[in-house]
């Protein structure tokens, strides 16, 4: 019975951390999924594994974790194509070389952010009202719109860089969505 | 980067069903039995031949010592190589004492006080670890990492880089030369001034000594060189 619960415990906090959306709310979640470990390998009789377990898994690793995702700082980008009927590994490597990998490289070596990118069809003020992300890149048969803050630094050098970002698309407007309804064409 | 071809892709996965089905016939058909023999012999007189109460650190220091050797080459490897890598970074940007002394200001009173208070014994359960480990669970290993625990609760305290990490690294090697030298000359080379339980308790509380001071020294160094010498 103790087992079962034991195992079920870990089932239970190793997809919370997998599947939770903050990363040091995942960390803590790893945490006690160490220390739920830490039990099992004492109920199968292995109290020097179980030491270990417990020093290095709760004490060090949560530690460093911490340190390091308050070291890391990641850009949140959502690519919203509304014409794509079901969103595949194709549709998405059509824009691998032209928008993703070019503007991948941008963030890491001039801003130094790590870029974490989001593939949708769904219709963009749907995202925008439940959602939370930097920057927005929104396509619409030929036209591609671009949306994100003005005080944000990062996408004001994104949109001074255009020509280094993202390739090969013509008609780009950029929206600076804290001053709505004011939009610029660019391009 | 460059997309990988599908054929590769569809190569890949044949290879590694291919070696799972042949490495799980081996293992289901020729694998050998061998009872418990070994599990006899290492659980029979581990107390009278090595001197340690607990059958792990009977093995780790004694039946197996050539693989704790191992362990600890492989530990000063990665300790190297982290400090390799984290050269890498052009722009280092090293924290000093210099600029400010004691920088408290995103510290919360609370962890500070909390840690303040803990922090004694976590040493003391870190000592406790090493110094029993040929009695008690734990050992050389485990200890030291309880003590790089408390190195590093000192950072959440005090996150300035005073440390002399060169220092601790020489330390360090030093330690690995004096873990491989005491079983050489003691386990393999059996030059001992005395046979007794007495001096088997002794080498067990040395090696552990060794082991649990090198480990705390090898993650510390780790810890200071990821907190310090990388990112932004």
């Amino acid at each position: 019975m103790f087992q079962t619960f034991l195992l079920t415990g870990l089932l239970v906090f190793a997809s919370y951390a997998v599947f939770s959306d903050n990363i040091k709310r995942s960390v803590i979640y790893l945490g006690i999924f160490s220390l739920i470990m830490t039990l099992t390998y004492l109920n199968y009789n292995a109290p020097d594994v179980a030491l270990a377990e417990a020093a290095i898994g709760v004490g060090i690793s949560t530690v460093m974790y911490l340190v390091a995702t308050k070291k890391f700082s990641i850009y949140d980008i959502c690519y919203v194509n509304e014409d794509v009927e079901v969103f595949n590994d194709e549709s998405i490597s059509e824009i691998m070389s032209n928008v993703v990998r070019p503007l991948e490289k941008f963030l890491e070596r001039t801003e130094g952010f790590e870029p974490q990118l989001a593939y949708t069809n769904h219709p963009i003020d749907k995202i925008m009202r439940e959602d939370n992300h930097d920057f927005y890149i929104h396509r619409k048969g030929n036209l591609t719109y671009l949306y994100g803050n003005k005080s944000d630094r990062v996408f004001l050098d994104i949109v001074a860089n255009m020509d280094k970002v993202i390739k090969d698309i013509k008609d780009i407007r950029v929206i600076y969505m804290d001053e709505v309804g004011k939009s610029e064409g660019d391009e | 980067m460059k997309e990988t071809n599908k054929a590769i892709n569809v190569i890949r996965v044949l290879f590694i069903a291919v070696s799972m089905i042949l490495v799980l016939f081996h293992f289901l058909n020729h694998s050998e039995k061998l009872g418990k023999p070994l599990m006899d012999y290492f659980t029979a007189g581990f107390l009278k031949e090595t001197g340690a109460q607990n059958a792990v650190a009977a093995i780790y220091l004694d039946y197996r010592v050539f693989d704790t050797l191992f362990e600890a080459l492989m530990l000063l490897v990665s300790v190297m190589e982290v400090i390799n890598v984290s050269w890498a970074q052009k722009d280092v940007r090293q924290y000093s004492m210099d600029k400010e002394l004691f920088n408290r200001k995103d510290n919360s009173e609370i962890v500070i006080r909390m840690v303040g208070a803990i922090y004694p014994f976590v040493l003391l359960i870190g000592l406790y670890t090493i110094f029993n480990g040929h009695i008690s669970p734990g050992g050389g290993f485990q200890g030291g990492v309880i003590l790089a625990t408390a190195l590093i609760s000192r950072y959440l305290v005090w996150p300035n880089s005073d440390l002399d990490l060169v220092k601790l690294e020489n330390f360090e090697k030093l330690l690995f030369l004096a873990i491989v030298a005491a079983p050489v000359f003691y386990i393999f080379m059996k030059i001992e001034p005395f046979y007794s339980l007495i001096s088997r308790q002794t080498y067990m509380i040395f090696m552990n000594v060794l082991i649990g001071l090198k480990v705390f020294s090898g993650l510390s160094i780790i810890f200071y060189r990821f907190v310090f010498y990388e990112g932004r």
